[in-house]
């Protein structure tokens, strides 16, 4: 017994290290980087100011201090959760659904999310109100994908993840209509960028609300964790398990369709994280979901950070985060198709 | 421990009847063989006696409590099931695998402890596959899967062991093996419920067989009773030979069934002594 727990201390501490460090250390590295340059010194600094009173003694410019807790904290913050969230609700649907092609955005809460803020930048403009039914609409697309799939007082995961694929397409083309009848010099323009994905102008304002759900949701999912594994042998051999299979998967769902909305609603559309996130996660830490879903989280957590960090600094406008983890991840992707089998038997 | 099945009935959403009054009784240490032509509703009897399906009519008395009245993880506790093909996605390892038969012990927020890695661990010892423990599960050969299969179900510390085909896709040894380790379990009190097509398994391995056609039973008892040529006619639409082979090891008799056209085909090269009527 001891021998096994050595072995997988022994096994696991250096990955276990990573995985803890690498959101640190990209979340760092955001607060560092941006257009305005600020010396690293003067950062950490900043940063300490805010918790010891000593900012006496060093005197801080106003604007730094601004750049740093008002932008880029707040900045980084929104960039980790949204990160964590969906390679979180990845995971779990991946296992949920038992498919591998599956992300975050299956039920169709992207789709939903983007029209409910397209609808609410052409009628008003105001970014709480955009956020506000961007998040209420992808809850409803999950919630109409759910409904669907319930024709059959039971529901087939085949059948629920149609009824999500109808209700995508449905709210795209929504948000297509959306964008025909909107102004375009002065709403086009916006709708269209708020659907590219992007953390700019993200404050503890927008971040306040948003933060409930998420965490609550990541910390309800965390605790299943190892539930997924008994889901992911498939509905009958849980069921035979004594696992409430309907229960589970409405728990699941809920806690990721929360989730993914207040994610969608603060970043935008971000492709690509829900799904590339979990393999990768699968590669390094193997398919057990005990450990895999902090994993998953983490390296989340640690791309969107990176990736944002990126977006800000590479040229001097700023690339649309959405357009940058699919530029990104694509490649990626596709180099890991070709070196490894993605820790999934088709058989 | 003893389960009784009474007067069972299951019927699918369309309306069609898969088993139409099923009734039975087995106790600690019998091993009850199931046997019928495909599609007869074995698998789906088994499904209702785990609780993944919901019989229609009947009831399922678990020491003269009905089951469908206990919750699900506590029957889960009492009965294990194990389907026919798993097929799963994951590379769990062997251990991570096994170690999920906890999960009707284990809280909905809680991940298996220690304790709960050592009972997989002792389940795998009591199948032989404790070597495997490392292994992912997908790259082990059929045989290998079937025992940590078994282990798993091990795990979940039942009383009731349902298997459907457990050596339908295994060669000979390992049909060895895992009947063996089913018999072994018997002996040591559980109730052993499997499927099987093949007739002489149920005489070599069987207290009681149940002979399954078009989702009833057409003879419930003692293997020489039920599979008779007569009755295996009736089930399988094919004349069949009970064959009775002197045991080299102790000198008893031992039970078999060959279809007669076979026989006839190998123009009885066997120079085994046979009797009609299997007596």
């Amino acid at each position: 017994m001891l021998k096994r727990i050595l072995k997988e201390i022994r096994g696991r501490k250096a990955s276990t290290t990573i995985l803890i460090l690498l959101p640190i250390l990209f979340f760092l590295l955001s607060l560092f980087v941006g257009r305005y340059q600020i010396p690293p010194d003067i950062v950490v600094l900043t940063l300490i100011s805010k918790i010891l009173p000593i900012s006496q003694s060093h005197n801080i410019p106003k604007q730094i201090e601004i750049t740093i807790i008002q932008v880029r904290l707040p900045r980084a913050i929104a960039a980790t959760l949204v990160g964590a969230t969906l390679a979180l609700s990845g995971t779990s649907f991946q296992a949920l659904f038992r498919n591998p092609l599956v992300s975050s955005q299956i039920l169709g809460v992207a789709s939903g999310a983007g029209f409910g803020a397209a609808l609410a930048l052409l009628l008003s403009g105001d970014l709480v109100i955009v956020q506000i039914s961007a998040f209420g609409f992808g809850m409803v697309a999950v919630a109409i994908s759910y409904a669907i799939s319930r024709i059959h007082k039971e529901t087939p995961v085949l059948t629920l993840v149609l009824a999500g694929m109808v209700v995508g397409a449905l709210f795209s083309s929504l948000t297509s209509l959306v964008k025909y009848v909107a102004d375009p010099y002065e709403r086009l323009p916006s709708i269209v960028f708020w659907l590219m994905g992007s953390l700019s102008g993200v404050s503890f304002k927008e971040l306040s609300w948003s933060f409930i759900p998420m965490i609550a949701s990541c910390i309800i999912l965390v605790m299943v964790r190892w539930r997924m594994n008994v889901l992911s042998l498939g509905e009958e051999e849980a069921k035979a398990l004594g696992v409430d299979v309907e229960k589970m998967r409405i728990l699941v769902i809920s806690c990721c369709t929360l989730m993914t909305s207040a994610a969608v609603a603060i970043a935008g559309v971000v492709g690509w994280v829900g799904l590339v996130i979990p393999h990768v996660c699968r590669m390094l830490v193997g398919p057990d979901h005990k450990i895999l879903v902090p994993a998953s989280m983490s390296v989340g957590a640690a791309y969107i950070l990176a990736v944002d960090s990126l977006a800000r600094a590479v040229s001097t406008v700023e690339i649309p985060l959405g357009v940058l983890t699919a530029i990104i991840g694509a490649p990626f992707f596709f180099y890991l198709l070709r070196r490894e089998r993605l820790g999934w038997r088709w058989k | 421990m003893e389960m009784e099945v009474k007067d069972l009935y299951f019927s699918y959403h369309t309306g069609r009847e898969v088993v139409k009054g099923v009734s039975f009784k087995v106790r600690s240490g019998e091993i009850f063989c199931v046997l019928g032509p495909n599609g007869c509703g074995k698998t789906t009897l088994l499904k209702c006696l785990c609780g993944i399906l919901k019989p229609s009519k009947g009831s399922i008395f678990l020491d003269g409590v009905e089951a469908n009245s206990i919750p699900k993880t506590e029957r889960a506790k009492t009965i294990a099931y194990l389907p026919q093909e798993h097929m799963t996605f994951l590379p769990y390892e062997v251990l991570d695998f096994v170690v999920m038969g906890r999960a009707p012990h284990l809280s909905i927020f809680s991940t298996p402890s220690d304790k709960d890695y050592e009972i997989a661990e002792e389940a795998l010892k009591e199948v032989d596959a404790y070597h495997l423990k490392d292994r992912p599960y997908v790259e082990l050969s059929g045989g290998e899967k079937q025992l940590v299969l078994i282990a798993r179900a091990l795990t979940q510390q039942p009383k009731i062991l349902l298997l459907d085909e457990p050596t339908s896709q295994l060669d000979l040894k390992n049909q060895a093996i895992v009947l063996g380790v089913l018999g072994k379990l018997a002996r040591r009190g559980l109730i052993v419920v499997m499927t099987t097509h093949f007739p002489t398994h149920a005489f070599l391995h069987s207290s009681r067989v149940g002979l399954m056609v078009n989702g009833r039973f057409l003879a419930v008892g003692e293997p020489e009773q039920v599979m008779t040529e007569e009755n295996l006619k009736k089930a399988y639409d094919v004349d069949v030979k009970v064959l009775t082979v002197k045991n080299p090891l102790n000198g008893g008799f031992i039970k078999m069934c060959i279809p007669t056209e076979v026989i006839l085909a190998r123009r009885c090269f066997c120079k085994f002594e046979y009797t009609e009527g299997g007596s």
